[in-house]
């Protein structure tokens, strides 16, 4: 279908759902259920520069409607990535976005130079919610200037475009978005998950082991389109929006508060065929209202009209 | 290669303490191995799926044998004929069938579930099984077993099947006289623990768990200590592991 393409800088999407980053690995389990070149990007797990172990478990503990996780960012590391992963993903054809992580901006930056002189990295997203071990697990995402100085640094290490990805975990996420777009960054994507904690009554032991964790899933999302909508209205850069999208009409809710696309996380857990499913309902809608996404984006208007 | 379809329900039948479920899936029957798993998707409030190992094959037909312990269990039990349900499989690598003659394998509880099929394969190697549950009501379908095994030892742990006490009693004699090709086993990790520190060099496949969220490898929240440093998934990385991999004092 036309019309459902999606610019972010340089970069051309060839429609606005995209797989998000933790959810999808690095591309090759998930890609034995659907076509990657299908779709408009996958964003791949986070990448430090060296392999992570991650946090211990358990990990993952189920809510209503959603789950809590505490991976602890683990991963191979970008070089591994790019020698053991990269060449698979380049060969179903799909639009490569790395989740850049790093524990210091030194950090950020190095992984950030890698991707921008690496071929079939087709974009960055800054995820800007990592705990920073100098700043006492405080992450850049949580301050405005946090976020100015460390978006302005990788956009000078990169040309490739830039994708800030914002914490929900603070006051005023419209103030942070428009930080990461006046330090030069091409979109930010939004929202990564929500800090959360749950406690076995028995033992009085929390369920992950790290404490806390972040939610995700449907529970999420209506503090999802609420961001994604104030962030819209602030900032003129493209907007992608994430946070518990499991059908097609969850997605349209994104378009409608202002997202130019959108990521599909956890519900590729329960559905590994979702994200195909989502576009096609996206398509559907769109040609039996005769509309053009762009039609629809940020389109929403406080309601009920009497 | 895992496949993702609506499956019909074909029967529930309870199983004294488990419930068996029978569901049509073709394409995962076709396609799976002994120690692989399902992720059967339970009840609309379960947010995620469940991972259940496959216990038989029948035509185009798979069924699990399971415990209800908690929503998404209770929900399956409540399923009819007719019904569907949404499954993810087959999952995980799956037991290596070796040739060696008297394999054993070890079941505690509801870990007998991935030994239903794995018996009927290996039949003609005259598998040695040591089952054990709490009470007689944990011992499901002894004659099964025995039509496939060469010996079958039930304990339990009140006396009210076989012989009385753990499982463990009679595979650490067992073990002093013969040694086996391999041990397989599933259970509770406790109980594999104590299999593994008695099977000294036997080389064992043991079916492991974790919670799991998505069955297949991408989230990485089903982790357990695993090799020298680190963890490595239950779901694709196992759910069969050699207990010499696994950091017993580690595991949660
Ligand atoms: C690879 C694999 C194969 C399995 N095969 C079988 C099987 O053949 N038969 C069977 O009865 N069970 C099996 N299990 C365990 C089964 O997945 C859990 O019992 C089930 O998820 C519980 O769901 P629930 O919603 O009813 O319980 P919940 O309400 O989620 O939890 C109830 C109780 O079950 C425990 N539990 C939950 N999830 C798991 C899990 N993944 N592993 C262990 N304990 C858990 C919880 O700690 C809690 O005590 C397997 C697990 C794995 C990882
Ligand atoms: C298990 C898991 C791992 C995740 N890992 C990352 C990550 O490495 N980097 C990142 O920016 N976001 C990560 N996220 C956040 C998701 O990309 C997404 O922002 C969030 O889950 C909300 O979307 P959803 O409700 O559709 O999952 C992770 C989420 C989950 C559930």
């Amino acid at each position: 279908m036309e019309g459902l393409d999606v610019r972010i800088g340089s970069l051309s999407l060839k429609n606005p759902v995209l797989l998000a980053s933790g959810c999808v690995g690095y591309g090759e389990e998930i890609g034995r259920f659907i076509d990657l070149s299908a779709i408009g990007g996958i964003v791949v797990k986070g990448l430090y520069m060296k392999p992570r172990i991650g946090n211990p478990p358990p990990r993952i503990w189920e809510t209503p409607s959603g789950m809590l996780n505490s991976i602890g960012l683990s991963g191979i590391g970008i070089h591994a990535f790019i020698q053991e992963k990269l060449p698979l993903l380049r060969e179903t054809g799909a639009t490569v976005i790395v989740n850049v992580c790093g524990e210091t901006e030194n950090e950020y930056e190095e992984v950030s130079r890698v991707c921008d002189a690496t071929d079939g990295i087709h974009a960055l997203e800054l995820n800007i919610s990592c705990p920073n071990i100098k700043e006492n697990g405080r992450c850049p995402g949580m301050n405005r200037d946090a976020t100015f100085s460390l978006v302005s640094r990788i956009r000078k290490a990169t040309k490739k475009p830039l994708i800030a990805k914002l914490s929900p975990n603070i006051t005023d996420i419209a103030s942070i978005a428009q930080s990461a777009e006046e330090a030069g960054a091409d979109a930010v994507s939004l929202i990564n998950t929500l800090l959360g904690m749950a406690i076995d009554i028995e033992t009085g032991e929390t369920r992950t082991a790290t404490g806390m964790g972040g939610l995700s899933g449907p529970a999420i999302r209506p503090v999802a389109v609420r961001m994604v909508y104030q962030v819209a209205r602030t900032v003129s850069i493209p907007v992608i929006g994430m946070g518990g999208i499991s059908t097609w009409r969850d997605a349209i809710e994104f378009f409608m508060a202002g997202a130019g696309a959108i990521q599909i996380g956890t519900t590729n857990f329960i559905n590994p065929h979702v994200s195909i499913e989502i576009l096609n309902g996206i398509q559907d809608y769109l040609v039996s209202r005769r509309q053009k996404l762009a039609d629809i984006i940020g389109c929403c208007h406080i309601g009920p009209r009497r | 290669m895992a496949h993702y379809l609506a499956a019909r329900v074909i029967s529930v039948e309870p199983l004294k303490s488990y419930v068996r479920l029978t569901l049509e899936a073709p394409s995962i029957a076709a396609e799976m191995r002994p120690g692989q798993f399902v992720m059967v998707s339970a009840s609309p409030e379960a947010f995620l799926a469940r991972p259940f190992s496959i216990a038989h094959v029948d035509g185009d037909r798979i069924s699990i044998v399971f415990q209800a312990v908690g929503c998404g269990t209770d929900w399956l039990v409540a399923l009819r004929p007719g019904n569907t349900t949404k499954v993810l499989g087959p999952l995980g690598n799956g037991f290596c069938l070796g040739d060696g003659d008297h394999p054993v394998i070890v079941a505690g509880g509801r870990g007998i579930a991935p030994f239903y099929d794995l018996v009927r394969r290996i039949s003609h190697l005259s598998p040695v099984l040591f089952y054990g549950g709490r009470t007689k009501e944990q011992i499901v379908e002894p004659e099964y077993f025995e039509r496939f095994c060469d010996r079958l030892v039930i304990t339990t742990e009140d006396g009210s099947a076989g012989r009385q006490g753990f499982l463990t009693d009679p595979l650490a004699d067992y073990l002093q006289k013969n040694t086996p090709p391999v041990i397989y086993g599933c259970g509770p990790h406790a109980m594999l623990h104590r299999v593994a520190e008695l099977a000294d060099g036997i080389r064992t496949e043991f079916s492991m768990e974790a919670r799991m969220a998505c069955g297949f490898g991408i989230c990485i929240g089903c982790v357990i200590p695993a090799g020298e440093s680190g963890y490595r998934r239950v779901c694709i990385d196992g759910p069969i592991f050699g207990a010499k991999d696994i950091r017993w004092k580690d595991l949660t």
